[in-house]
């Protein structure tokens, strides 16, 4: 079948923000910033911008529409709100908007905002922060948002028992995936209900939080997201500060107010994960086995507490394991408050770095054996899957996760020939280096995940999100209609669930409309929206229930139609079982139904439509410090091959080796993968968000932030092992695929350069 | 951290050279391709009361050689100065830097004259014109005069010109030259480039010029260093350069801090002068003629075909024109020109609509996908794109097929690998250029199959 998304993508008829039209009268909306990470805001006067005809509110206007300050997951008394109030707290912060009609005029107006500060020495640095002798948040009285330390097993005894502890210290720097497509909302008012459409990625928690902001009630508020975004890969999820920001002026101006970022305005103050710093300790038996693992881990959230962070250290929660049998695991966990950007999901959300501290600690550990990186991981990996849940073999983490069964050693056994064979050259004298990581891939999140942040006895309810709905229904031609509230931001999923659904009811893929955006009139969930990698293991899943929900409902029509006593369903028909010549395909029964429903006994339902949640079984709230943070867990096996030459580190190979259960359309699925690879070689030699000394952003370019273009790949080959082994617990027998490659490249280049250069890689990106 | 739009300027246009001369004898600013000014502008890094422009000054393009020297005009674009068969000939170093200059769409627009005019630190054109000791020659109101490249560039963007405009480029003849750039990979500048030129006798180099840009404030050269060495002591002669540079004030850029350049500046070296030794050919096409870009007459801008009256401020980036006519295919995804998303064909030439002010465009033809599907049909390109599953969230691709299409038509119908690297350097954020790359070689094979064909 045609790639849908494709099809628009290369006849230039995409619809993304910018482009969708805007009603009569929109103004474009400027944002004045502040030129400061951490200043005193004495007096803000927008008098001028008035006088030249433009229109302009701050703080203290914006204030009596925004009622509420953003809720953070440890409750802290911490006031975020969408600008600036009394105090910039990172460069780039909101304070003001301006509004004109065009948006040059709008950006020759912030000349005239006139704002004193008083600057103040910003916090810049962990260490900076962690003094406290400058505070972000003074009411708090401290940097530090919050410490846990959590044991799973006998740790201490598998640490005094070890022949060896290795201790491996890194740092991680500030990244963004830096969606091409930056922010976007339209925001319109009409009487008390706020129209919204905006470039946002879900999940629809963040209704909650546009609402409680603005104190309405969700039914308010109708959120739409264009038919495409320009990517996400989390960075979009933080975009809600901006529509309450865009919904505020419009409401003060009374007309609809569009606002579009820039790419300067993206780097500085959208969202990105947070720098981290920490060590990784492993008790370790002389032939190579990991008793225990302990990890210490400082995580710069940037300004404000963002929900869901601190999620970044526990979207990892339940595979803090790794890819290996590791029985007891020792966690703590710094949170501080910094001058910069406040942080959010970055693709991979967490992953990245845990795995560059572990992967990169389990090559160190190897050194310290005297073992081959390959045969040390080889000795660790999980091999039994010993608990029987849902008709499904499982393995269950320390910290609570529960990996599905899957052959791990012979995922790690297919790089094998590939590693052997750089390793001869590296015999015969080229001068390569050659690096592994292995991981699992967590997808499917658990929303309750964030709650594990807190002292279980300060949890209030529990929770759980991780479902969706799909919605489906036959319209009077006989199509098969398909409506998930969830947004497309570069996934395929059109095309991926008009194949599925096709293949369900034995149908052309071109008899299968699918809708895919968010509409938040239409039926959705706390956790509907595109993020996760939960499409494969819980979109499809829902989809493939309501598609044969449907087929049930075809076949009772079907069977008062032909007046059969016994009917079946079969390549979109459904047939007398009796007389199996006696046939009505889709066509027929639709048009029966729908023109004629007068026609059907009495009794028979005239519905074909079909509504399915579908929640992920074993995915529940925390119970104590112990919860199962994803509906699944997939084992990724990489390989990366460096060299150097006189313009620094190239990467000339790099190859996964994985197995993300049942494949679901492979052109897409390696797309996915291809992609990750690609941010994580970017986080490992490219890119970083750097700050200056004065919390000013010194990457503001992509020059600055030296994203790779496709020159930078052009000698790259990248290779995919696929192994499937459908998953028998959920409908779609499908894992996420698209973060693991991003959560493992980090690690596997930075074992890579670190064999080249015979040192240890302690931080990325490495530029020599 | 402003939004990119560019304060408000006027704007004119020269018809002539003595007209452009005029007006900047009353203080307008030349605005040749404009491939560094508009972004300049755009960040408001620069401010202009008038901009000149000079871009349709057709007769300042042009090779020709005259005695032992060849003269290059000052608006030939960077594109030809790479593929030109007289530049091959005559200076390979400047050909070399020529591919080397940012992407296609640059080459496309970038001239010899305004790159030397512009002036910045990491520019490619500069150490090349200085080790080859070329002159510049640069036209006032009142008189012309002939500069030396060594003396033209007085501070990062910073020159000797005064109320003029470079009209010719006058190159001697070097019997060998050689080019080098180190770039810490990316979307970032050059941080070191380096040429060579040296003239040889029986084997003996007896005259040699080295110059190095984006080492010290100013290019650097260093003369006679290898004179006396034959070709293949370039270890020798890195020692000799190494030792005879004279001292300056050291340029730090942000990927490269002026301690790392003097340590990487040895291997470089030998890098160039190893080069000058053995000369390696460049597999990379060359062709005949020139690009001329004189606008037709009238105030339109024709659009995938159809005629629009130009009615915005001067300032107003040609993209913003485009979207505001609903030619929403056009995209933004950064503010300097960099990620590509905003390409189209501009007379044919695939160009930045981001780089590009409106009014530049008037007397142009912009050309969309849109103008490539004949009946609704896909373009062999966007063919190759779907085919090859080269989208995904589908921002960037509109502006690869773009570039994709002018290089497959005027730069490298066979996609090779050297010229691809040098000339498309779009951005994607999702496909991890893997499958476009698969699609721009599935489509030189339609190409080339058509010809075979056809043939």
């Amino acid at each position: 079948m045609v790639y849908r998304e494709g099809l628009r993508a290369v006849t230039g008829s995409g619809e993304y923000i910018d482009d969708v039209p805007t009603p009569q009268g929109t103004l474009a909306m400027a944002i004045y910033r502040s030129p400061y990470a951490h200043a005193l805001i004495k007096k803000v006067d927008l008098s001028d911008v008035w006088a030249k005809g433009g229109m302009a509110f701050g703080p203290q206007d914006l204030l009596k529409v925004v009622k509420n300050p953003f809720p953070n997951a440890l409750g802290l008394p911490i006031d975020y709100y969408p600008f600036a109030v009394n105090k910039a707290r990172f460069y780039g912060e909101p304070i003001a908007v301006v509004l004109a009609k065009d948006i040059y005029k709008a950006v020759d107006l912030l000349d005239y905002v006139m704002i004193d500060f008083e600057p103040l020495e910003p916090v810049v640095k962990i260490e900076d922060a962690l003094s406290n002798r400058v505070l972000v948040h003074e009411n708090l009285g401290t940097n530090v948002a919050y410490r846990r330390q959590m044991k799973f097993g006998d740790v201490e005894s598998s640490f005094k028992n070890a022949d060896y502890v290795v201790e491996f210290q890194f740092k991680f720097p500030r990244h963004t995936a830096m969606p091409l497509e930056p922010y976007g909302v339209v925001a319109n008012w009409s009487g008390d209900e706020l129209y919204v459409v905006a470039n946002i990625q879900g999940p629809m928690l963040y209704m909650y939080f546009i609402a409680r902001a603005l104190g309405l009630d969700i039914r308010q508020i109708h959120l739409k997201t264009p038919r495409d975004i320009g990517g996400s890969f989390g960075i979009k999820y933080s975009l809600y500060p901006y529509i309450t920001l865009s919904a505020a002026a419009s409401k003060l101006v009374g007309r609809p107010v569009k606002w579009v970022e820039t790419r300067a305005e993206n780097l500085a103050a959208s969202s990105s994960n947070g720098e981290r710093t920490g060590r990784v300790e492993l008790a370790l038996r002389r032939d190579g086995r990991i008793l225990a693992v302990r990890y210490h881990f400082v995580e710069d959230v940037g300004a404000y507490l963002r929900p869901p962070e601190p999620g970044a250290l526990y979207r990892v929660h339940g595979n803090l394991n790794g890819a290996y049998d590791i029985r007891a695991i020792e966690v703590s966990h710094v949170v501080v408050f910094t001058n910069k950007m406040p942080t959010g999901l970055n693709r991979g959300y967490g992953g990245p770095q845990f795995y560059f501290a572990l992967e990169r600690a389990v090559d160190e550990a190897a050194k310290t054996l005297g073992l081959d990186p390959f045969e040390m991981r080889m000795r660790n990996l999980v091999v039994e899957f010993p608990l029987e849940l849902n008709g499904w073999k499982f393995y269950e983490t320390p910290t609570g996760g529960l990996y599905p069964q899957q052959n791990y050693l012979a995922v790690l056994k297919a790089l094998e020939p590939e590693y052997k064979k750089w390793r001869e050259e590296q015999r015969r004298g080229r001068r390569v280096g050659v690096g592994l990581a292995v991981l699992v891939e967590p997808s499917g999140t658990n929303l309750g995940y964030v709650d594990v942040a807190l002292d279980a006895e300060k949890r209030k309810y529990p929770h759980s999100g991780a479902g969706e709905y799909a919605a489906m229904w036959i319209d009077p031609s006989g199509a098969v209609n398909v409506f998930v509230n969830s947004t497309n931001e570069g996934l395929g999923h059109e095309t991926a669930i008009a194949e599925v659904v096709a293949k369900e009811l034995g149908v052309s893929p071109d008899s299968v409309k699918v809708v895919f955006h968010v509409d938040s009139d239409q039926v959705w969930s706390l956790s509907s929206g595109s993020y996760s990698s939960r499409f494969a293991p819980v979109v499809i899943s829902a989809v493939l229930l309501a598609a044969r929900e449907l087929k049930e409902k075809l076949a009772y029509a079907g069977a008062a139609l032909l007046g059969a006593r016994r009917v079946a369903y079969g390549e979109g028909y459904v047939y007398d079982v009796d007389k199996p010549e006696r046939r009505l395909d889709i066509k027929k029964i639709a048009s029966a139904v729908h023109w004629d429903p007068g026609g059907l006994p009495e009794g028979v339902r005239r519905d074909l439509a079909s509504l399915v949640y579908f929640q992920p079984p074993n995915v529940k709230a925390p119970s104590g410090d112990r919860i199962n943070s994803s509906a699944t867990y997939a084992i990724q096996a990489h390989l990366a091959v460096v060299e150097e030459d006189d313009q620094g580190i190239r990467l000339i190979k790099y190859v996964v080796a994985h197995d993300a259960g049942k494949i679901i359309k492979r052109e897409l699925l390696d797309g996915q993968m291809y992609g990750g690879i690609h941010h994580g070689v970017a986080m490992a030699l490219y890119e970083e968000l750097k700050y200056a000394d004065d919390g000013t952003l010194a990457t503001q370019l992509l020059d600055t932030y030296g994203t790779p273009t496709l020159a930078d790949f052009l000698d790259l080959e990248v290779e995919l092992i696929h192994f499937e082994t459908p998953g028998g617990f959920i409908p779609s027998g499908a894992y996420g695929a698209g973060e693991g490659p991003v959560m493992g490249a980090p690690a596997a280049v930075a074992n890579a350069v670190a064999d080249l250069l015979g040192v240890s890689i302690r931080e990325i990106p490495i530029k020599l | 951290m402003r939004p990119p739009y560019p304060k408000q300027f006027r704007y004119k246009r020269a018809s002539s050279l003595e007209e452009a001369v005029d007006y900047v004898e009353q203080g307008a600013k030349p605005l040749a391709g404009g491939q560094s000014l508009s972004i300049l502008l755009k960040l408001r890094l620069a401010e202009v009361e008038e901009l000149v422009d000079i871009f349709g000054l057709d007769e300042l393009r042009y090779f020709k050689v005259d005695g032992d020297v060849m003269a290059v005009g000052a608006l030939v674009v960077h594109n030809d100065i790479a593929m030109a068969e007289e530049i091959a000939e005559w200076a390979p170093a400047l050909r070399k830097a020529a591919w080397h200059i940012a992407d296609l769409q640059v080459r496309n627009r970038g001239t010899i004259g305004g790159s030397l005019a512009h002036a910045d630190p990491a520019a490619n054109y500069i150490p090349v014109l200085v080790a080859l000791d070329a002159t510049v020659l640069a036209r006032g109101k009142a008189s012309s005069r002939a500069i030396r490249a060594e003396e033209l560039v007085k501070g990062p963007y910073q020159t000797a010109l005064d109320r003029e405009i470079i009209t010719e480029v006058r190159i001697p003849k070097w019997s060998r030259q050689a080019f080098h750039l180190v770039k810490r990979a990316g979307a970032s500048y050059p941080s070191l480039v380096l040429a060579a030129a040296a003239q040889v006798e029986d084997g003996v180099i007896v005259n040699s010029r080295i110059a190095i840009g984006g080492f010290y404030l100013t290019p650097v050269v260093v003369k006679g260093a290898l004179d006396g060495l034959s070709v293949s002591q370039w270890k020798e002669g890195v020692a000799k350069t190494l030792r005879e540079l004279p001292e300056g004030t050291g340029y730090s850029d942000f990927q490269m801090d002026f301690e790392k350049k003097r340590h990487a500046l040895p291997q470089a070296l030998e890098v160039l002068l190893k080069e000058l030794a053995e000369p390696r050919p460049l597999d990379l096409p060359v062709r005949k003629g020139l690009t001329y870009w004189r606008p037709r007459p009238g105030n339109t801008i024709v659009v995938n075909g159809k005629a629009y009256e130009v009615d915005v401020e001067p300032r107003v980036l040609l993209i913003d024109l485009l979207r505001r006519l609903g030619v929403t295919e056009v995209k933004r995804g950064c503010d300097e020109g960099k990620c590509g998303a905003c390409t189209v064909l501009m007379d044919g030439r695939a160009v930045k609509s981001c780089t590009i002010f409106a009014h530049q465009a008037i007397g142009h033809e912009i050309s969309t996908v849109k103008a490539l599907m004949s009946g609704g049909s896909l373009h062999y390109i966007q063919r190759a794109f779907l085919e090859e599953y080269a989208s995904q969230c589908g921002y960037c691709t509109h502006g690869f097929i773009m570039a994709v299409y002018d290089y497959l038509s005027s730069v490298d119908p066979k996609a090779g690998k050297d010229s691809l690297k040098l000339s498309i350097k779009n951005i994607c954020r999702c496909t991890g250029y893997v499958n476009i790359v698969k699609a721009i070689r599935r489509a030189a094979t339609y190409i080339n199959n058509t010809h075979s064909k056809s043939s």
